[in-house]
């Protein structure tokens, strides 16, 4: 694909092989996965990186990548890939179909044929790439591509057109792929002809409908192969934004994974939503366990620090595109927050930090001074505060670190009042509020390992760092300003996705999730203190279907991040039973601490914003 | 066949064969009909099937009195009018069309039986749009419902390998622009932004697209006057010619009817490779009433069959 000014820079869809390779970062071990024999899904939020990853499966994006890794992984091809582009306008005319023609069989069959001609445009694209590449000789496809003269070229073209039931103009691949064109145009034809009669579809000139796409894909890589003298060759086929694909469609690609193709010769790498209501039923009517058939990648992190390094990679990858040498943590100085979860993680950490003469310290004090729980709290673990130094190193710096974040926020938010603490309003939503989500890691924390999220919010703060040429950090309040406008576009985006209860129509998921965060900011706020607040939740039986589905919506567009339990299912059919977290730039906005801590179940949660009354907290409680 | 599109003076006599317009809940619905009722020779009042409230029973009152015809929604206009008279022949006949009150499924079912029925060819078709007086929007925000391609506009394309060139018309409902944006994850976006006479509704486009200028760079929005369709029109195809080597354009009306009907008619002009899809979040307990504010514009559709 060649360059076109006009393309935003954020979609993949339409990036040319070497932006595509130019701008490559692997989440972790995701490509070296994704290059091991077998099926394999792949699943993320939108904006995770699916299309990128899938797209640099290709020889000609391998080809232009010269990334740190991509030498040793290069080495490890051997299979050659085709990719099937998707997106849901298209996805929308297909899906219309059913709307459009009464016949409903004669729908999914016009379906399928387009689905089928698609696979095939893009098979024939592939073939035409091959020729493109340089001389293999010397390169890591050296064994996988051969140039092929005009003969063999045309002898394969004889073959497809057997194969496809095509009659190009003239047999060369450009000339199959302009008739695989006009077959498109001429379902669309049949489907104007299915409104307004019977049974179009019968005439012998139609029997391209009935093509099978797995013949048709298994056969064209046999072709090429043995003209090719590459008898063994695997191939890869692509499949990009299942989650958008017709019914029919995803049911039959699901199905495959089970065995219909031959997998040691055609391999399929399904890009999926992490939620698919479609997917296990796909493997369930067959009794089948789908650990053996295919291996999965989440793009999703569950957990921040798997996702940290990614990020970071990725963001020290823009400032190096933009002619700056300093990395993320410079661009962006240190966060209020502490960000291991792992209490291993800081054993070594010294208690000096809290001392009331740091900022730390500081921070501390005022809280105890203003909110009796935390004072409670702190006395029952004997940890004295104007005499930090003589506390027992080990055991008091996990005390307080495992806390610090939660002190930071109340202290942060709140101020004295004669009856007890006054929670500053979830409303009162100011840019001030979010300066405290600014730094490193935290910022890396709100991208979510998304490289769509890290480069809009990112990129904004390097053009500014780039201004100020890199001789002091992006403040505060400049990031604060990035991070609210993130939020803002979340929420835009929240409010136009249906919710099907009545209680929130016309306001899409939105108040639901407002509803989960205002729960949890409670749970943090509004009681007295607690080392381990809920901040995720587990969706329980007593959940009502339409916030079931909700949740699945939610999941989907990256709004809540699915916690997986050891050996749980990987592509979520059904979200009962399972653990989630609010993405955190929406845990900011309901002004969270950045982290799973205790999980809570949704239906208590949810009870438990229902009664909730405007909290003040009793200073005397024992805690 | 083949369309051409023209400008209209609206000072000058008009004369048409059928005038159409809807009976529903608006004032202005009428406001067309009332200034041509008596350059036409035949008046079909589009009925919806619903929202009989606020104007609608004096916009019905107003069809009577001036001896025009109802059009059910589940009836073709060629079957009314042959209805009406059995030998009726709308060949190289001049048509109105005021589509001020029109939903985007009404003006799509009435362009496209205009446009494309053999009883209609060499018809000249005149879009009028009568602008509304300013209110702003109803505080309760809509869901973005019911986003699919617009039924006989939804197109279908050969390539659909191509990426997506998304074109948007702006309005004022708050986030259906990111809904849009965020739904058909397009390569490339943009936006028409309305122009009107009266700056309070520049200002809530403005407003309720706050979230959608974050995501789309400003060289990509499209300032377009809203009474001169003619001139939005050629912006429209000067945008469509450019992007259609290389991208499935997908054009997604909202904000004035006046724009919504240009897309339509852009749409059958370049052929299945462009698709229409329909943005609804309207609900009938969201109805008001909107007047007319004197305003008029149009364009003119030439039909050229063989």
């Amino acid at each position: 694909m060649h360059e076109n000014p006009f393309f935003d820079t954020f979609n993949a869809k339409h990036k040319t092989d070497a932006e595509i390779a130019g701008s490559f970062v692997s989440p972790p071990n995701a490509l070296e996965r994704l290059i091991t024999k077998g099926h394999t899904v792949l699943s993320g939020p939108r904006g995770s990186g699916k299309t990128t990853l899938l797209k640099m499966l290709t020889l000609p994006a391998l080809h232009k990548w010269s990334g740190e890794e991509a030498a040793s992984l290069k080495q490890k091809i051997d299979f050659v890939s085709v990719f099937v582009a998707a997106d849901r306008s298209w996805h929308g005319q297909l899906n219309g179909l059913t709307k459009e023609i009464p016949d409903e069989s004669a729908a999914e069959l016009l379906g399928m044929s387009a689905f089928t001609t698609h696979i095939f445009k893009a098979i024939t694209a592939t073939f035409i790439d091959l020729e493109s590449l340089p001389q293999a000789e010397g390169q890591f496809y050296s064994g996988l591509v051969t140039k092929l003269d005009s003969p063999k070229e045309r002898d394969i073209c004889v073959h497809l057109a057997d194969l496809w039931l095509l009659k190009p103009r003239a047999y060369t691949f450009a000339e199959i792929r302009a008739a695989l064109s006009q077959r498109l145009a001429q379902i669309g034809i049949l489907r104007n002809q299915l409104r307004f009669s019977n049974n179009p579809l019968s005439n012998e000139d139609n029997r391209f409908l009935f093509v099978d796409y797995r013949e048709g894909m298994r056969s064209a890589a046999d072709i090429h192969n043995h003209i090719s003298r590459l008898d063994s060759r695997r191939w890869s086929f692509l499949f990009d934004e299942m989650e958008v694909a017709p019914s029919f469609v995803q049911e039959s690609l699901f199905s495959d994974l089970r065995g219909e193709v031959d997998k040691l010769k055609i391999n399929y790498k399904l890009a999926l939503a992490p939620f698919n209501k479609n997917f296990r039923a796909s493997f369930d009517d067959r009794g089948a366990s789908h650990t053996h058939d295919y291996s999965h990648i989440d793009l999703s992190f569950a957990r921040k620090e798997n996702g940290y390094d990614f990020s970071r990679r990725l963001c020290n990858l823009m400032l190096r595109q933009a002619g700056i040498s300093a990395d993320v943590e410079t661009m962006l100085g240190t966060s209020y927050f502490a960000f291991e979860d792992d209490d291993a993680a800081d054993q070594n950490s010294s208690t000096k930090k809290y001392s009331n003469t740091k900022p730390l310290g500081k921070i501390f004090q005022s809280l105890s001074e203003k909110d009796a729980s935390f004072h409670n709290y702190l006395q029952q673990r004997g940890i004295d505060l104007s005499n930090v130094e003589e506390l027992d190193e080990k055991s008091s710096a996990r005390t307080l670190r495992k806390v610090r974040n939660i002190v930071v926020l109340r202290e942060y938010f709140s101020r004295p009042s004669k009856s007890g603490l006054q929670i500053e309003q979830l409303n009162s939503r100011s840019r001030k509020s979010y300066i405290l989500y600014s730094g490193n890691p935290s910022m890396l924390a709100l991208t979510e390992g998304n490289p769509r999220s890290l480069i809009n919010l990112f990129a904004p703060l390097v053009a500014e760092y780039k201004q100020l040429e890199g001789k002091q950090t992006v403040s505060g309040a400049r990031q604060a300003d990035e991070i609210q406008k993130a939020i803002r576009v979340m929420r835009s985006l929240l409010k136009t996705v249906p919710h099907r209860s009545r209680k929130y129509q016309g306001r899409g998921l939105l108040p639901f999730l407002d509803g989960i965060g205002l729960a949890l900011h409670r749970g943090l706020m509004s009681t007295k203190f607690s080392d381990q607040p809920p901040l995720s939740f587990r969706v329980d039986h007593g959940v009502n279907p339409d916030d079931l589905s909700a949740i699945g919506k939610a999941l989907n567009i990256g709004a809540l991040v699915y916690v997986p339990d050891q050996d749980s299912e990987d592509i979520l059919s059904n979200v009962i039973g399972n653990r989630f977290r609010l993405n955190y730039l929406l845990a900011a906005h309901y002004k969270l601490p950045l982290s799973l801590d205790r999980e809570i179940s949704l239906s208590t949660l949810l009870s438990q914003q229902a009664s909730y009354r405007q909290a003040r907290m009793d200073f005397s409680d024992e805690n | 066949m083949k369309i051409d599109v023209f400008n209209v003076n609206l000072e000058d006599e008009c004369q048409f064969d059928l005038l159409i317009f809807a009976v529903g809940y608006e004032a202005r619905a009428r406001h067309i009909a009332e200034r041509y009722r008596q350059s036409a020779k035949t008046i079909l009042g589009y009925v919806f099937p619903d929202g009989h409230l606020l104007s609608f029973d004096h916009n019905r009152q107003f069809l009577t009195e001036c001896g025009g015809h109802e059009l059910q929604s589940n009836v073709s206009i060629q079957n009314r009018l042959q209805g009406l008279d059995a030998g009726a022949d709308f060949s190289g006949s001049k048509i109105c069309l005021d589509v001020s009150s029109l939903n985007r499924g009404a003006m799509a079912s009435l362009l496209a039986e205009l446009l494309d029925s053999d009883f209609f060819k060499n018809a000249e078709i005149t879009v009028l749009y009568s602008v509304a007086v300013f209110a702003p929007p109803p505080p309760e925000e809509l869901d973005f419902l019911d986003f699919a391609p617009l039924d006989k506009f939804g197109g279908w394309t050969s390539n659909p390998e191509r990426p997506t060139a998304l074109i948007l018309g702006l309005g004022y409902e708050t986030d259906h622009a990111v809904g849009a944006l965020e739904f058909l994850d397009p390569s490339v976006t943009f936006a028409f932004f309305p122009i009107g006479s009266d700056q309070k509704f520049e200002k809530h486009v403005e407003k309720a697209n706050r979230s959608f200028f974050e995501l789309i760079s400003s060289d990509r929005i499209i300032k377009y006057p809203v009474l001169s369709p003619y001139q939005t029109f050629w912006e429209m195809r000067s945008l469509i010619l450019s992007l259609r080597g290389v991208a499935r354009i997908v054009l997604v009306p909202m904000g004035p009817k006046i724009f919504s009907s240009l897309c339509l008619v852009s749409q059958r002009m370049f052929g299945d490779e462009i698709s229409i899809w329909r943005a609804s979040g309207h609900s009938l307990a969201m109805a008001r009433d909107a007047h007319a504010s004197g305003e008029i514009t149009g364009y003119l559709i030439k039909r050229v069959d063989q």
